[in-house]
C-alpha cells in the first residue's frame, strides 16, 4: 500500500503534463512487479500439481522408457489408477486400500474432533461464565500444560500404550481416539477467550430465570451462539486428523483393516516404489487421490478456512 | 472479568445460600459439581494421557526393556545418557534437524514478502489468499509423494537444470535430499503465514499512512514505523510457532528418506530429523528407553520457544 501511494505522487505531476492520463495510471511498475510477482509465486504453488496430473496419466512404460521429463503424456492412460484402485497389492478384502483408508480416517478424525471439540467448550464455558471454588487454580493448571510441547512424547508414550494393552489388535485404534476426546487445553484456551468476549451473559441469565439447567444452557445458547469458533476449531481439527500419520504409523501399523488415509497412502507407495522403482504413475495417483477429497471439502467452505485463522485457531 | 459477576447461575444461587438454610446447600453443590466436572475433563485427560507417559518415559530413560514392555525394566547404570553425549547419530540428527527449522524462517519471510504484494490493493486479493492456503491443508505425506517424483532422477529439476544427479542417494553430496525436504516445507508451509499477515496489514489504521503522508515521510519511513510495529506481534507469533513445528518434523522426512534395516535415514543420515530418529531408535529397534532420552531433550529444546509463544498468548488475552 505504501509503495503503490509514493508512485501515485510521482505519476501524478506527469499525467497533468501530457494528455494521457489513463495510460500513464496503467503502466504503473509498482503494479506490474506486484501482479507478476503474484503469478510467479501461483506457479510455484500450482505447477507440482499439474506435473503429477500429467505424470499419473501417463503409462509406466513411456514413464520408464521416455528417458528425461516430459509434461505431456505421448498417450493418455489411467494405469496408475487401474493399478490402485483394481489391483492394489495392500487391498483389505477387496477394497483398495486408500478407500478403506478414507472411510477409516473419516470415523478416526470425526469421533475425537467432535468429542474433544463439545469437552473442551464445556470446560471453556465453565470458566468463562462460571464462579466456583478452585477456578483459577484449575484454569492456571491447564494453562501451564498448554506451555509443554507434548508434541515431543508423540512416540515414547507408545509404552504407556502398550501397558494398557491398547496397542494389540484392533484396539491399536483406541490411543486414536480416546485421549481426543477429553478435549486439549489450547482448545479450552481459545474457546474461553471467545466465550469471555462472544456470549452475552443477559442471555444465559435469562435461559437460566427459564428453569434451564446448566447442561442446557450450555447445549441450546452457548453453542449454537459459538458457531463462527466451533466451526473454526472443528476445521482444524478435522483437517490436522485427516493429515495425521504418526499416531497411526505407530499404533495401526499391525492392523490393515484400520489403517487411515495417510498410512495406507505411505504404504501403498512404499510398495509401489518397491517394486522395481517403477509406477510413477500411480504413486501420482495415490497421492493425488489423498489430497482430492480435502481440496474440495476446502473449496466448498473456504471462507470458513481463512476466517478461522483470523480469529485465531488452527494453530496450537 | 467485570461482566461474570452478572451471570446469573452465582449470584442466584448466592442469594438463595443467605435467605434459606438447607435447600441451598443441595442445589450449590450440584453447580459446584457440574463445574469441577467439565472443568476437570481437560485435566484430566491430560493426567492420564500426558501425566503418565511422562512419568514412564522418565522410568525408562534409566532402563533397558525387552520389546519395550515396562514390566521388563532393568536399571541399566545410565547407559542410554552415556550414549546420548556420545551419539554422533544424535548430533547428525540435530544438524538436520536445525537446517529443516530454518526452512520455517524461510516461509516466514516468504509469507511476509506475499502478504505484502496483496495488500497492494490487487484486484483478486480474496482469491489469491485462497489458492495460496492449499499447499498448507495437503496432507505431508502426500506432498512429499509428490516432491519425490518431482525430484526423481528423470523428475522435472533434473530435466530442467539438466542435472542427472540422485537428489535422494548423491554419493557427491549427501544433503541434496535435505534440501530436498527444505524446498518441500518451504512449498507448504507460508500459506498460514500469508493469511495472518494480510490480516494484521489490514488492521494497521490507513490514517496512520495518510498522516504519514502529510508529513513527508518516505515508505521505507512508512514502513519502519507504521507496518513493521503493526506485524511484530503476528511475527513472533508465526516464527514460535514456525520453530517449534520445526523441531518436529517427522513426516515430511519419513516419507522422503525411508529409514532402511539399520536405521540409517538416507546417505550420511542427511534425512534424519530428531522426531525420526526418536521414531527409529523406538519402535524399530525397540530401544524405548533411549528415545525417552531423546524425547527429553527435544522436549526441554522446545520448552523455550513454547512458553514464550503461550506466555505471550495470555498476555494478549490479558485476562486470567
Amino acid at each position: 500500500m505504501s509503495e503503490v501511494q509514493t508512485v501515485n505522487v510521482e505519476v501524478s505531476p506527469q499525467e497533468n503534463a501530457p494528455e494521457k492520463p489513463k495510460i500513464a495510471k496503467k503502466v504503473r511498475p509498482v503494479t506490474i512487479v506486484t501482479y507478476l510477482m503474484l503469478a510467479l509465486y501461483l506457479v510455484f504453488l500450482f505447477a507440482p500439481f499439474i506435473i503429477i496430473v500429467f505424470t499419473s496419466f501417463t503409462s509406466d512404460t513411456e514413464l520408464t522408457g521416455r528417458g528425461g521429463f516430459k509434461l505431456f503424456p505421448q498417450e493418455w492412460s489411467w494405469e496408475g489408477y487401474e493399478l490402485i484402485f483394481q489391483d492394489d497389492p495392500n487391498a483389505v478384502n477387496g477394497v483398495p486400500s486408500l478407500l478403506a483408508g478414507f472411510f477409516n480416517t473419516m470415523w478416526q478424525t470425526l469421533i475425537p474432533t467432535v468429542g474433544g471439540l463439545l469437552t473442551s467448550a464445556l470446560a471453556a464455558f465453565i470458566y468463562s461464565k462460571f464462579r466456583f471454588p478452585g477456578r483459577k487454580v484449575l484454569f492456571l493448571i491447564t494453562v501451564l500444560t498448554m506451555m509443554l510441547p507434548l508434541g515431543a512424547f508423540g512416540f515414547v508414550s507408545y509404552l504407556f500404550y502398550m501397558k494398557l494393552g491398547w496397542t494389540d489388535g484392533a484396539s491399536g485404534v483406541l490411543p486414536i481416539i480416546i485421549p481426543g476426546l477429553f478435549g486439549s487445553a489450547s482448545m479450552v484456551f481459545f474457546l474461553r477467550t471467545y466465550f469471555d468476549s462472544a456470549l452475552s451473559n443477559e442471555v444465559l441469565e435469562a435461559a437460566k430465570l427459564d428453569g434451564a439447567s446448566n447442561l442446557r444452557v450450555f447445549f441450546w445458547i452457548a453453542l449454537p451462539l459459538s458457531k463462527p469458533a466451533l466451526i473454526a476449531q472443528f476445521i482444524f481439527g478435522f483437517v490436522g486428523g485427516y493429515n495425521s500419520y504418526g499416531g497411526a504409523l505407530l499404533y495401526l501399523y499391525k492392523n490393515k483393516e484400520l489403517w487411515n488415509l495417510q498410512l495406507a497412502l505411505s504404504e501403498l507407495v512404499l510398495m509401489l516404489s518397491e517394486e522395481g522403482g517403477g509406477y510413477g504413475n500411480a504413486q501420482c495417483a495415490s497421492a493425488l487421490m489423498a489430497i482430492v477429497p480435502l481440496l474440495l471439502l476446502y473449496v466448498g467452505v473456504q471462507k470458513y478456512f481463512i476466517e478461522g485463522i483470523n480469529i485465531g485457531g488452527g494453530k496450537e | 472479568m467485570k461482566e461474570q459477576v452478572s451471570f446469573a447461575v452465582v449470584p442466584a444461587e448466592k442469594s438463595a445460600e443467605t435467605q434459606n438454610g438447607k435447600p441451598k446447600k443441595k442445589k450449590f453443590n450440584r453447580t459446584y459439581l457440574f463445574c469441577w466436572i467439565g472443568a476437570g475433563i481437560p485435566l484430566l485427560g491430560f493426567l492420564l494421557f500426558s501425566g503418565f507417559p511422562l512419568v514412564i518415559s522418565i522410568l525408562a530413560m534409566f532402563s533397558d526393556m525387552k520389546y519395550n514392555k515396562i514390566e521388563t525394566m532393568v536399571w541399566n547404570d545410565f547407559a542410554h545418557f552415556v550414549r546420548f553425549f556420545t551419539d554422533p547419530k544424535l548430533l547428525q540428527a540435530i544438524k538436520v534437524t536445525l537446517i529443516l527449522a530454518c526452512a520455517q524462517f524461510v516461509s516466514l519471510a516468504i509469507a511476509l514478502l506475499m502478504a505484502a504484494f496483496l495488500s497492494q490493493n490487487v484486484k483478486g486479493t480474496r482469491l489469491f489468499q485462497t489458492l495460496y492456503f492449499v499447499p498448507y491443508i495437503c496432507s505431508t505425506v502426500a506432498v512429499s509423494i509428490m516432491w519425490n517424483n518431482i525430484f526423481g532422477i528423470e523428475g522435472v529439476i533434473n530435466t530442467i537444470l539438466g542435472l542427472e544427479i540422485n537428489w535422494y542417494n548423491n554419493l557427491d553430496n549427501p544433503y541434496t535430499l535435505t534440501l530436498a525436504i527444505f524446498i518441500s516445507i518451504i512449498w507448504q508451509a507460508p500459506g498460514y503465514g500469508i493469511v495472518m499477515y494480510c490480516s494484521s496489514f489490514k488492521a494497521i489504521s490507513p490514517s496512520l499512512y495518510e498522516a504519514a503522508d502529510l508529513d513527508g515521510a518516505n515508505a521505507v519511513q512508512k514502513f519502519r514505523y507504521i507496518t513493521l510495529p503493526g506485524i511484530s506481534s503476528i511475527t513472533f507469533f508465526l516464527l514460535l510457532a514456525g520453530v517449534l513445528a520445526g523441531l518436529t518434523t517427522f513426516d515430511a522426512a519419513k516419507i522422503m528418506a525411508p529409514a532402511d534395516w539399520d536405521g540409517n535415514a538416507g546417505l550420511n543420515n542427511a534425512g534424519l530429523t530428531v522426531m525420526y530418529y526418536i521414531y527409529i531408535e523406538g519402535m524399530q529397534f525397540s530401544n524405548m528407553g533411549y528415545a525417552s532420552v531423546m524425547s527429553w531433550m527435544l522436549f526441554i529444546i522446545m520448552m523455550i520457544p513454547s512458553v514464550f509463544l503461550i506466555r505471550k498468548r495470555i498476555l494478549e488475552v490479558e485476562d486470567m
